[in-house]
């Protein structure tokens, strides 16, 4: 039998509240810097929850015209500028290309024929943005993405509605990008969409549909209606007059997650090929998981019985056991019921305290669709800065919580680091990342 | 193009679009009665069209030839034709709209959807 593909991931971009440059991203998880804020980009004084995550100093100038700006919704744009960040910082186009109004325009660095590239995408909510200002009226919507029709048009739509709202409008769009001709997918399985998006991609390596594979998750959903669904249903965090102390996982008085936009993408190659062109690998994506509770719409399975079969199916594909989990990037969205069901299972197969845990949303938010992928960025990070971010507003740890949860940057043991995201509808996604040459 | 001659402007539904005229996507047309210039019809479609194609209306004249010459194409032209019911209240014929290629094209599908109704 021949050995199987090795998976490195050698390319990574970010738009997110925490930083648009990687540099940024990581320094503010480092710093335990908290992006909850008073939302200023609409009116959100008559909502219950009027405060979120979001994307600072957006500019997609460098990256795409006016004409190609109107197409997309904001989810969309925030989905092609990370993954032209990621393909530039994987060496396989000059970032310098990117000042030209018509984009990088192809993988002029890349020796993998087009044919033989793929894109995955994920996104919960699509262009919302766009649905959103649309049917109720523009005054919501913020640039640099405003809805193609002017502010009033309401009910009808403009010709661009459903290529703004479409799911697989960032897979479109990063596929004429950089001419991909291979598969272009999109995932949606709500808040674990990130994590499967790069689990797909890693599958399609290693069953050879691709030789390179750009692979991310977006969300731009940030809006009146969504904070107050996510709100009615009792998900969100209500602490209105502390936005920064909002978000806090594993901690007993936490009441919910804090909603939040962005983007993140990684590029993926065969080890074996990244070595032969000399670029930097970032870490191995050495495993994945992927199971379902079949148990309720938004609650988790109170036994965690699919997450722990999620994490149990990701180290085997990785042909690793759960002594050799150095951190586990914890999905860890603040609400009651994720966080004692996945402490929980961390405990049964860690050992309590055994493993350190930490939650990037303690910091960013809850991003929905884009959460996996921006939390597996911050997975391969940690490996390659051999450092683990805090977790922020643990002032009392819920005794239920029987875990290590990283209160203050901490080095990086030896093993690999786990990513788990848990979905409404009860999709889960683990990912399990490994130093490439330990 | 002759100036100041005098486009109609659709006022009310047609007769035949009631009662389900919903399941067609358009909206009954308000009651307006408003007349314009060709000229200013033009200028408004102009502002329309750079708009979409996001470029400087100056580059816009009436024989600019918009798929050639501004990379307009199909969305492009189906977004206008639709942007211009929108500005207008008025029915543009969608696949005629498909294959202009000048504003003045185009002026003339609003005029003609004017005269329509």
């Amino acid at each position: 039998m021949a050995e199987r593909v090795r998976v490195a991931v050698t390319g990574l971009g970010v738009r997110t509240p925490g930083g648009n440059d990687l540099r940024t991203f990581w320094d503010t998880l480092i710093a335990g810097r908290s992006t909850a804020r008073t939302i200023t980009s609409f009116d959100a004084s008559s909502l219950p929850v009027g405060f979120a995550c979001q994307v600072p100093g957006f500019d997609t100038g460098p990256y795409v015209t006016g004409k190609q700006a109107r197409r997309m919704d904001r989810a969309t744009l925030l989905a092609v500028c990370a993954a032209d960040d990621a393909l530039a910082d994987a060496g396989l186009i000059d970032p310098s290309g990117m000042n030209g109004l018509g984009g990088p325009g192809g993988l002029a660095g890349a020796s993998v024929p087009p044919e033989r590239r793929a894109v995955v995408t994920g996104t919960a909510l699509g262009g919302n943005e766009t649905a959103e200002a649309t049917l109720l009226g523009a005054a919501y919507a913020a640039p640099p993405s405003p809805p193609p029709s002017p502010p009033g048009a309401g009910a009808q739509p403009s010709a661009l509605y459903v290529p703004r709202i479409m799911p697989n409008a960032s897979a479109a769009f990063v596929s004429m990008r950089h001419q991909i001709l291979g598969p272009s997918l999109t995932v949606s399985t709500a808040c674990a969409s990130g994590g499967h998006t790069i689990g797909e991609g890693l599958r399609l390596l290693r069953d050879g549909s691709a030789d390179l594979v750009v692979a991310g998750g977006t969300e731009a959903c940030v809006s009146p209606t969504i904070l107050l669904a996510f709100h009615r249903c009792g998900a969100l965090s209500q602490r209105v007059n502390e936005p920064e102390c909002a978000s806090r996982p594993f901690d007993a008085a936490r009441d919910g997650f804090v909603l939040a936009e962005g983007a993140a993408f990684v590029v993926l190659e065969r080890l074996e090929d990244a070595e032969r062109r000399g670029a930097r690998v970032y870490a191995e994506l050495s495993g994945y998981g992927r199971t379902s509770d079949a148990h309720h719409l938004t609650t988790p399975d109170p036994k965690g019985e699919g997450a722990e079969r999620c994490v149990r199916q990701a180290l085997a594909d990785a042909g690793l056991r759960t002594g050799d989990v150095a951190c586990v990037n914890a999905h860890g969205s603040g609400t009651p019921l994720n966080d004692i069901t996945e402490a929980q299972v961390i405990a049964r197969l860690c050992g309590p305290g055994q493993v350190p845990v930490t939650s990037t949303k303690s910091i960013l938010g809850h991003a929905i669709g884009a959460a996996g992928a921006i939390e597996a960025v911050v997975s391969v990070l940690t490996l390659h800065e051999r450092l683990i971010h805090p977790t922020i507003n643990l002032d009392v740890q819920d005794p239920e919580c029987e875990i290590d949860v990283v209160r203050r940057p901490r080095p990086l043991g030896p093993g690999a680091v786990v990513s788990n995201s848990f979905a409404f509808g009860g999709h889960n996604a683990s990912l399990v990342f490994t130093s490439a040459r330990p | 193009m002759p100036c100041g001659a005098r486009v109609r402007r659709v006022a009310g539904p047609m007769p035949d679009q009631a009662p389900d005229q919903h399941l067609t996507g358009r909206q009954p047309r308000a009651d307006k009665d408003v007349s314009m210039t060709e000229d200013e019809t033009f200028h408004q479609l102009r502002a329309i069209c750079a708009r979409i194609l996001s470029v400087d209306p100056a580059r816009i004249a009436p024989d600019t030839d918009l798929r050639e010459e501004l990379d307009a194409d199909s969305l492009d032209m189906a977004e206008l034709a639709a942007a211009s019911e929108d500005r207008f209240q008025l029915v543009v014929d969608l696949d005629t709209a498909k294959q202009a290629r000048t504003l003045a094209d185009v002026a003339s599908l609003v005029r003609a959807g004017a005269q329509a109704g």
